[in-house]
């Protein structure tokens, strides 16, 4: 004979459908984003790591000042490794874009054709295929290059460009302005030569280098190259590379976060499903008693009231799955085409998503359900039948302050749903933190931009090759540069940090007061947080291309979001680089300058650049905000209604009394709902804080994956609209319980015989 | 039953059992030495007032709770030297409960409340004769609000009586009901005493209801202050009050 209890669930189940479809829209919502978002993070990673081996991506790669020699080479690969030139140039495009054009690979970072194919003839360009959707380029269109009208035959991938970084200390790639194009064999000696950039790429011939031998190695091929001869401009390892790595940190830390946001929320429903469980055998003593009196087993009624959370569990798991597979992905693929440049791939079966999405929401929730049963069933029968569920009877009511009479009741209403209350806090914060990291992305990048507009000293930075006079000085105002790296712990890894060095009366540093006789510098504010360095302090520098040593005295600190930037004395920077007094490379300038010779120009910074950076930030994110949004109203509004009903159930006899008594509705709703009225403003206002530190954290971490440093910046108004959000919610169920508590029946008490 | 009497041995025996709630000065003792015998097939009433400790007994006959001393035998098992786990399998095996609120199941149906206690037993009774002999054959697919108290009653007595125990212990099982309804539940249990000779207890407060015992105990202050053979047996039907 199967158990007769079983024959409870399905009307369980149809009296309480409310309760039971919100915890399963819940946990399947969970599930499905969970399945699918680690369903396409396999299989992005699975397409990335093979077509880094069947493309042959590099281990590393470097430009010279000009081609370097043969001899050179031939030392370098006596290294074990092959050398393979992969010179470029950039094309200057209408908006500000650039093309950085490549002759067709053949033997290194071979490219994948994802629509149309190959350039042929000379008037032929394939291009990136994420850049062609940022920039609007389409497949038989063309485009113009070195003033030559070329067709579009393609898009590509290149595994060197996952993530199209311009520069590899720029801040974040940026599809919308730079790209990579291909041009058939020749194509390039057509460009003037001094625009062909000496890149050269290096593919270890041992393919099974542990990483630190690959840095080993990489560090002897530099040293080889420079020894004999090479002159580096830059010398970059695949690890270092952000084209090639971003990606990997992104997922690095994308997906065990949503693991943890997965963890959370199927821990919430667990303690809710425990709260839910815990309330019925409340309300359902007596029953028990009667059973455990029959002979019913604890284990038997244990796995009774487990065998609901256990099924809806399942369930959301089932249909989650489903959903995760069938509808999610294309949402995920959209986030990462969005952001990467990667070959197609294909949804396979993802083993480890399956067991997360499975066994790890059933096992916790069997585990939470099983302890809280466990102890709530530990009771004798008798005190079941007697309804006498705590175990010391000896605790005294808590004394309340002398408050009227409905606040006292209310406050009574709070205690006794506490755990209720607590989880709800629990499950608020969790939402409201969601919903700020949804909100705050635009802003934070708007302000940041902003700032940088604002604070920036001048119109235009020119970075040169070496002293050159420009044609129209004007008020430019000369100074020395110097990219050096220093080691950031977090990450593990270097980062770059610019040096500048400024004349002591510097027009445009009037700030900042620099002194030729002081050792040291001053460093941006966003370089000391990310660093964590203080006035004083001593941080050590290294020149990539030469392994020197440097150590820098911290002076101050200086107002500057631009960069990740030390400022010193030109005297002292020109001394530490072992220039002369009079070396500059620079010019700050609020008017273009003109060179003579273009060649000499290495770069060019408008503070114009970063809203390119801004607009680039605000399209990787741009579906994060509704999903954030999206997730939260499902969290405040499932918690909210599951467990603030069970406050009306635990008190409708009570509330019946009352109507007893001549309550009337109104004064009854005040009591009740105005209690869970006030945890939840009250739960909502004391998690802004913790929300506050909880997104500090957050970008701490994504901090790590950035170049620079993104100062948080949160608007006072989103705690505001969190606010609105999470009582928007409430009250949409405070609505549900007014005609629930309207509903609750005089006859309830005068028909309870207890 | 006399016949009975004289040829068995006591199928229910208590021994100077003692119970006490409280400790130091707050000590009450409940049970204070109280022994008596019941043989198979017997209905005893156990009578006296509120706090005389009649409830007590009737649990710790269940195994409900534990005794401070003394012993309790039934069907020749000591229970009062039983763990907790074989107490559990000994409830399962021999006893069924009625209570003054009949902790009927609220989405289960009559037969389905019945049926929970069916399923611990190997050998239950047949439930659709159960149900006419309970009187609830055309209440059966109701649920417990649909029911009226006496009703409910009856069905709390038959989820007792559904595994044939062979002890059936009832507080107050007529408590929360008007004179009409308990006499037909009392009239109920006189019937499945003679139909399944199961040994009987009933504690309450309701004097009139020893007339229909075979045995009467009554208790003042935790002990035995009248334990005797009711030689005038009354029906059920019968008992005024």
């Amino acid at each position: 004979m199967k158990n007769p209890l079983r024959k409870r669930f399905k009307r369980d189940l149809k009296s309480n459908k409310g309760r039971y479809f919100a915890i399963l829209l819940m946990m399947t919502v969970t599930i499905a984003i969970m399945s699918g978002f680690l369903a396409v993070a396999d299989g992005a990673q699975k397409v990335l790591n093979e077509n880094r081996a069947d493309c042959k991506l590099e281990d590393g790669s470097f430009t010279a000042v000009k081609k370097i020699s043969t001899a050179a080479q031939a030392e370098t690969e006596k290294l074990g490794v092959s050398v393979y030139e992969n010179d470029y140039v950039n094309e200057k495009l209408p908006d500000e874009a650039t093309l950085r054009i490549y002759q067709d690979r053949e033997q290194i970072n071979l490219v994948t054709v994802i629509d149309g194919k190959s350039p042929v003839n000379k008037n032929e360009i394939a291009v990136d295929r994420l850049f062609a959707e940022s920039y609007g380029l389409e497949v038989g269109e063309s485009l113009t290059i070195n003033e030559v009208p070329m067709i579009i035959t393609g898009l590509i991938s290149v595994p060197d460009y996952s993530a199209l970084f311009k520069n590899n200390s720029d801040l974040m790639m940026d599809s919308f302005h730079f790209g990579v194009g291909i041009v058939s064999a020749g194509v390039l000696q057509s460009f003037p030569a001094n625009e062909i950039v000496m890149d050269y790429s290096y593919y270890f011939d041992n393919r099974d280098l542990t990483e630190k031998e690959k840095r080993n190695l990489s560090t002897d091929i530099k040293d080889k190259l420079v020894d004999n001869g090479a002159i580096l401009t830059s010398f970059v390892t695949a690890e270092n590379n952000q084209s090639i790595s971003f990606i990997d940190d992104d997922m690095g830390s994308d997906v065990p976060m949503m693991k943890v946001f997965l963890s959370l929320i199927i821990l919430i429903m667990a303690f809710v499903f425990s709260i839910v469980i815990t309330s019925t055998i409340e309300t359902e003593a007596p029953i028990i008693g009667t059973l455990l009196a029959s002979g019913y087993t604890k284990y038997e009624l244990i796995r009774h009231y487990i065998t609901m959370p256990i099924a809806v569990t399942l369930v959301s798991a089932m249909i989650g799955n489903i959903i995760g597979y069938t509808m999610m992905p294309d949402f995920f693929k959209g986030m990462y085409y969005g952001s990467y440049s990667l070959p197609p791939m294909d949804i396979e079966l993802n083993m480890e998503a399956l067991l997360l999405t499975t066994v790890l929401p059933i096992a916790m929730m069997i585990g939470i359900n099983f302890v809280a049963l466990y102890r709530k069933l530990s009771i004798s029968p008798l005190n079941f039948l007697r309804k006498e569920l705590k175990k010391s009877k000896n605790r005294r009511a808590v004394k309340l302050p002398n408050v009227s009479f409905f606040n006292r009741f209310r406050l009574r209403v709070i205690i006794q749903n506490k755990k209720s209350y607590i989880t709800l806090f629990v499950g608020i914060f969790l939402a409201s933190f969601i919903l700020m990291f949804g909100l705050v992305i635009t802003p934070m990048i708007s302000h940041y931009v902003d700032s940088i507009k604002q604070s920036a000293v001048s119109d235009y930075q020119y970075i040169l090759k070496g002293p050159v006079e420009p044609e129209n000085p004007g008020n430019a105002e000369k100074m020395t540069f110097s990219a050096l790296e220093t080691y950031y712990s977090p990450a593990g890894k270097n980062i770059e940090v610019s040096f500048f060095g400024l004349r002591e009366d510097s027009d445009y540093f009037d700030d900042l007061p620099i002194s030729d006789d002081e050792k040291g510098g001053y460093l941006s504010d966003g370089l000391a947080k990310k660093l964590g360095a203080k006035p004083g302090d001593t941080l050590d520098f290294v020149n990539p291309y030469t392994d020197k040593e440097y150590s820098i005295k911290v002076i101050g600190i200086t107002d500057y979001p631009g960069a990740l930037t030390v400022f010193m004395s030109q005297k002292q920077l020109n001394e530490l680089l072992d220039r002369d007094s009079s070396y500059f490379n620079g010019y700050f300038s609020d008017q273009e300058l003109t060179f003579t010779d273009k060649n000499s120009l290495a770069t060019v910074i408008t503070p114009e650049d970063m809203s390119k950076f801004g607009d680039q930030m605000l399209s990787s994110f741009k579906q994060m905000a509704p999903l954030c949004l999206f997730a939260a109203i499902v969290i405040y509004l499932v918690l909210m209604v599951v467990l603030t009903k069970l406050v009306i159930d635990k008190n409708a006899l009570s509330i019946s009394f009352l109507k007893v008594f001549g309550y009337e509705t109104s004064e009854i709703r005040k009591i009740y709902l105005k209690a869970t009225t006030l945890v939840v403003l009250g739960s909502l206002l004391l998690c802004l804080p913790l929300v506050n530190l909880g997104i500090q954290g957050c970008f701490l971490i994504v901090q790590m994956k950035l170049s620079g440093y993104l100062p948080v910046y949160i608007p006072m108004y989103l705690y505001a609209e969190i606010v609105a959000i999470g009582m928007a919610s409430y009250f949409v169920i405070n609505f549900i319980h007014m005609r629930r508590i309207n509903k609750i029946q005089l006859s309830a008490a005068l028909k309870n015989r207890e | 039953m006399e016949k009975k009497n004289e040829i068995n041995t006591a199928f229910f025996s208590v021994k100077n059992i003692e119970k006490s709630y409280g400790t130091g000065s707050a000590k009450v003792k409940v049970l204070d030495g109280v022994s008596t015998e019941l043989y198979e097939g017997e209905i005893c009433v156990i009578l006296g007032p509120s706090g005389s400790g009649k409830s007590t007994f009737l649990n710790v006959a269940g195994g409900l709770e534990s005794i401070d001393g003394g012993s309790i035998t039934i069907d020749g098992q000591d229970i009062s030297k039983m763990d907790p786990k074989s107490l559990g399998r000994y409830r399962r095996d021999k006893l069924g409960f009625v209570f003054q609120f009949y902790n009927l199941i609220p989405n289960l149906t009559v037969k389905e409340n019945i049926e929970v206690c069916a399923y611990l037993s190997k050998n239950p009774l047949e439930i659709d004769e159960l149900l006419h002999t309970l009187g609830l054959w055309e209440h059966k697919d109701k649920f417990p609000n649909q029911l009226s108290g006496g009703q409910q009653q009856r069905c709390a007595i038959g989820r007792a009586l559904v595994k044939n125990p062979a002890l059936l212990l009832c507080d107050e099982l007529t408590g929360a009901l008007d004179y009409k309804t308990a006499k037909e539940i009392l009239a109920l249990i006189e019937k499945i005493n003679q139909t399944y000779h199961n040994t009987i207890i009933i504690v309450t407060h309701n004097e009139p209801i020893k007339n229909m015992a075979h045995r009467v105990l009554k208790l003042h202050d935790g002990r035995i202050v009248k334990d005797y053979v009711n030689e005038t047996q009354l029906s059920a039907k019968d008992l005024e009050w």
